[in-house]
């Protein structure tokens, strides 16, 4: 058992060291990489010949004025970061020490009087206060791909509706008009579990940008040969070409929203500086940490800090069916560094009270150690974690039983969270999007915001 | 290969005996009436008929899934300035052109139309899940053959398709199988057009027509396992029982949409009951929606409408009911009526659609200068929208400009698909290979009486290239939205770049070893946008290319510039919509 155990744990270091060397350099196959597997997203469903239309409930604005970002929701920002694969709660934010389903850890005590976490943690413990934990989230889906959509949009799927996912919303919903930023990022460089964040009926104008291939957006310096002058050149022939065409033509917003989108390229290959984590000083990046998680938390921090609304980090290899224990020794306290870090970093710079950090994954970890001493998936009783922007800070909210394997109090939903964050950054949960003649809230019907962990 | 060719053959063989162009004519004449009629209770003007070669580039871009090649449009060119003469002539209910009509059978007959369009009734079939290359093919062999619809239908659903296609028509149910509601909803929305999603959990809250058992009693016809198989009666076995809002148990027994329990319908009908009891739950469905003829031919008909002119007579395309009626009164139940007369032939309807007047409408709308109106508030000023309602005097707009997309007085802006736009960007910047024969393919052609065969192996051998560039490019989708992926993709990718450089004879390359500038932008716009340069565009794109000549190394600098303006074409709003 013990050779057989050693054995997983070398092979899954190697696998975080292949990783890592992926994202040093760019991959060979950048013009079709990263196309995902399976179908044609591009061709287009059934489900995107809706018109989209936006009502504010009770709000007097019209549908489609050149409104400014509601006050509100002014320089509210939001960092996800997302466990992806499962992380367990055992051994971080919901410790069970001595129990049979406790594992080998122990737990600390924190800056919130009485709450112990995970000894992996030591450095998220002496930033506990600034936190809310929410322990007590039952969301009955344990497998990987429906238990992300699940959580990432914040509700159950449904056939003929696609729904954007929560991140998409606040990009969509927090963006500033005028803005020639990116309105949403999303980092994930490592192939496990890779997912992109779905724009659902929402189209493809809310994509975000996607940095999968490293560090720097893709196609965002011109083509080999191409400088700036002819660049400038023919983009000015596009320009003029397409103005001409839409002249009077049947349909014409469609070509404004198609120059548009030209227009904002001008602005991503601008902002390409922003990328360029060289520009940090030695001492943030030393602080960080040259990891690939360190420099993602980094570089998340940098386009908060420019203006863009959302930016989602994405950490892999989660899924720990075998060696949990091993796995989590080395992913927690990566994780606990730069997590505290980029809280106390983001303090530090006056942003912590309008950025909202969130800590997500898909599901939690099995109370029982199966016999490879991993944990299975587990969506009964987990945990998450929120900072900043909307948070109330030290709040531990609801508990699982003595061997966490049932919520005990407190039971949470998938829909009760994507409210709750919608509530944090100051987005109403019961806005409604249309789709088609159909009212669409942004979160379920019939979900309830986690009052307690809200400022 | 040849299996295909053979197939196209056959089909085309029967077609020569087509000799109801009289009795078509009548049904187009009977739509162009009832548009006629509408743009007038409405006060519209429609635009002008378009000319041919604004004609030609449309339906070979909504037939073939491609732009025309200047060997196909040079013809057309040549006679552009007369036909433009004579359309604006025209009244509102110009005849249709013999060029038109000819050119309307001759793309229909073409190889290529099969493997293009099956493409798009995958996409309307499938939605989501659309992309699956047997399910592909199982349709482009349906079209290429001649299969009616009502065939389609009843193999996708219950089976009975011969040989290999068998299996792939299978595919619809078996990737669906294991959710009955996905199967349900996909069923109702891709051949019903009708989405009752919302009456799994509770009658429909602002559609009177669907109710729980709408949905349960179609999932009942759909729930069994065995499909054709079965062999007994299993009727009692696929009761489905669901829990209404109220909490209650109720059991929903196979109904179809129309709301006819299947048990009253097979009283009512001729085939003999010990028949009747040994069909499949789901041939239950495909007889009852036969025999109900208006869920099955008004869905295709409207789908087809939304696919050629932008937007459905009912939209959204899956939202046909009671209270959603069609925009334009009569003319959906017309082209659905015919379409189950002439035997769910889709190209029945789309000869109909593509030959009627509001197909045959420029994109661009009149010029707003007949009236005193003033043009429109410049789209900067940002002064709040003028309060509540006003007099029609100052504001008022020229009538044209008040159509609505759902009136068809012009042709509404189609963005190009994915594939649409990856094939016509490789056809229109590259050599001119596409449809250039070799001798054998040339013969062959001959001998089997085939047009297009050489176009549609190279069609075929480009998805398979550049299948994984197209999710990189924004769907076609009612609401069109650009992303700035697309765009970044398309300004900076060196999988672009490359497709415009000037290489061998692409387009480039031909443009640069043309000495006179005028003559070069000429070929980039019939090549790309198939029409002559305005004088004014000569002039711009002209003084773009003489940049070059001030150039030290004005050879490789020409060549690049060149480039540049296929670049700018191409990616132009005129070469990215279907127009």
């Amino acid at each position: 058992m013990a050779s057989h155990a050693a054995s997983h744990a070398y092979h899954r270091r190697a696998m975080l060291r292949g990783a890592f060397a992926g994202v040093a350099g760019f991959s060979a196959a950048g013009l079709s990489g990263g196309l995902g597997s399976g179908g044609v997203p591009g061709l287009g469903g059934l489900s995107s010949l809706f018109r989209v239309g936006e009502v504010a409930v009770g709000a007097a604005e019209p549908a489609a004025g050149p409104a400014a970002t509601p006050l509100k929701l002014a320089g509210k920002r939001v960092i996800f970061l997302w466990l992806a694969g499962g992380s367990s709660q055992f051994e971080m934010w919901d410790p069970k020490p001595g129990r049979e389903t406790g594992g080998p850890f122990r737990s600390i005590a924190t800056r919130v009087p009485g709450y112990q976490i995970g000894e992996l943690m030591p450095k998220t413990a002496a930033i506990a206060d600034r936190l809310a934990v929410v322990r007590s989230l039952d969301t009955g889906i344990s497998e990987h791909e429906q238990a992300a959509d699940l959580i990432s949009a914040g509700r159950p799927k449904e056939p003929a509706l696609d729904y954007p996912e929560i991140g998409v919303v606040m990009a969509k919903e927090l963006a500033a008009r005028e803005s020639t930023l990116p309105d949403y990022v999303s980092l994930f460089t490592t192939s496990e579990g890779r997912r992109r964040p779905r724009t659902g009926f929402l189209g493809a104008r809310h994509s975000p940008l996607l940095l999968e291939q490293g560090l720097r957006p893709e196609f965002v310096t011109p083509p080999e040969g191409v400088d700036a002058t002819r660049y400038a050149a023919r983009e000015e022939l596009r320009r003029l070409m397409s103005g001409r065409f839409a002249e009077r033509r049947a349909g014409a917003d469609m070509v404004d929203g198609y120059n548009a989108a030209y227009q904002r390229v001008r602005g991503l290959m601008a902002a390409d500086h922003l990328f360029d984590l060289e520009r940090e000083s030695a001492d943030a990046r030393e602080r960080y940490g040259r990891t690939p998680f360190g420099e993602q938390c980094l570089l998340a921090r940098r386009l908060i800090e420019a203006g863009v609304p959302v930016v989602k980090v994405a950490r892999g290899f989660w899924d720990s069916h075998h060696d949990n224990f091993e796995s989590h020794r080395e992913l927690v306290p990566d994780f606990d560094h730069v997590f505290s870090v980029l809280v106390s970093d983001l303090a530090e710079r006056g942003l912590l009270d309008s950025t909202l950090v969130m800590v997500l994954s898909e599901f939690g970890r099995t109370p029982t150690i199966n016999k490879d001493m991993g944990r299975d998936h587990y969506a009964d009783a987990w945990s998450i974690a929120l900072a900043g922007c909307g948070v109330r800070g030290g709040v531990i909210y609801g508990k699982t039983d003595e061997d966490g394997r049932k919520v005990v109090d407190g039971r949470a939903t998938a829909w009760d969270l994507a409210a709750t964050l919608y509530r944090a950054v100051g987005i109403d949960p019961k806005k409604e999007y249309h789709w088609g003649p159909r009212p669409v809230p942004l979160a379920k019907e019939d979900a309830r915001p986690i009052e307690a962990v809200l400022s | 290969m040849v299996r295909f060719i053979v197939t196209c053959w056959l089909v085309w063989g029967t077609m020569a005996a087509a000799s109801a162009a009289d009795e078509l004519g009548s049904v187009v004449s009977r739509v162009d009436r009832l548009l006629e009629q509408h743009w007038a209770a409405r006060g519209l003007t429609p635009a002008r008929p378009a000319t041919n070669a604004e004609l030609a580039r449309r339906l070979t871009l909504d037939l073939l899934g491609r732009v025309p090649t200047v060997r196909e449009s040079e013809p057309l060119l040549k006679e552009s300035d007369k036909t433009a003469a004579a359309a604006a002539k025209g009244g509102p209910l110009d005849p249709v052109s013999d060029a038109h009509a000819g050119h309307v059978e001759r793309l229909l007959r073409s190889a290529e139309f099969p493997l293009y369009f099956g493409t798009v009734l995958d996409e309307m079939v499938q939605g989501r899940m659309a992309g699956n290359e047997s399910f592909v093919d199982y349709l482009r062999q349906s079209l290429a053959t001649g299969k009616s619809w009502e065939r389609v239908f009843r193999e996708v659903l219950a089976g009975g398709a011969e040989g290999e296609s068998a299996k792939q028509a299978a595919l619809f149910v078996d990737k669906r199988v294991k959710d009955i509601d996905q199967l349900t909803v996909d069923t109702a929305r891709g051949f019903f057009g009708v989405d009752i999603s919302c009456a799994r959990c509770h009658d429909h809250p602002l559609v009177a027509d669907w109710t729980q058992f709408h949905y349960y009693g179609l999932a009942a016809f759909l729930r069994a396992p065995g499909g054709n198989k079965s062999k007994t009666d299993a009727a009692a076995d696929s009761d489905v029982k669901f829990l209404a809002r109220n909490g209650q148990e109720q059991t929903a027994r196979m109904m179809f949409l129309s709301g006819k329990p299947f048990e009253q319908w097979r009283t009512a009908v001729p085939t003999p009951a010990e028949e009747t009891a040994r069909w499949s739950p789901r041939r239950r469905l495909v007889e009852m929606a036969l025999d109900d003829r208006h869920f099955l031919s008004r869905s295709l008909v409207n789908r087809l409408w939304e696919q050629f002119m932008g937007r459905g007579l009912v939209e959204p395309v899956d939202q046909m009911h009671s209270s959603n009626p069609p925009s334009v009164p009569g003319v959906l139940e017309l082209l659905a009526a015919d379409l189950a007369d002439h035997g769910y032939d889709p190209r029945r309807a789309i000869r109909v659609i593509t030959l009627c007047r509001a197909y045959r409408a420029a994109s661009q709308l009149e010029e707003p200068s007949t009236s005193p109106a003033p043009v429109p508030a410049a789209p900067t000023a940002p002064g709040p929208m003028a309060p509540g309602p006003t007099a029609p005097g100052p504001l008022a707009m020229p009538p044209t400009a008040q159509a609505a997309a759902g009136d068809f007085a012009a042709m509404r802006l189609k963005p190009l698909s994915p594939r649409q736009y990856a094939v016509s960007l490789t056809l229109a910047a590259g050599d001119q290979a596409f449809d250039e024969p070799s001798a054998s393919e040339r013969r062959l052609g001959r001998i089997l009486q085939v047009e297009g065969l050489t176009q549609a192996e190279r069609t075929l051998e480009m998805e398979t290239a550049f299948g994984p560039l197209l999710p990189r490019f924004d769907p076609r989708t009612a609401d069109f939205q650009s992303s700035a992926r697309e765009a970044l993709f398309v300004s900076n990718s060196e999988a672009i770049q490359r497709l415009v450089a000037a290489e061998g004879k692409n387009l480039a390359a031909r443009m640069a070893q043309t000495a006179d500038d005028a003559a070069a932008v000429t070929m980039a716009f019939a090549a790309l946008l198939q029409r002559p340069p305005t004088a004014s565009e000569r002039e711009l794109f002209g003084k773009h290319l003489q940049g070059a000549a001030e150039s030290v190394t004005s050879a490789s600098a020409r060549s690049e510039r060149c480039a540049d303006v296929v670049w700018a074409l191409a990616t132009s709003a005129e070469f990215r919509f279907n127009h």
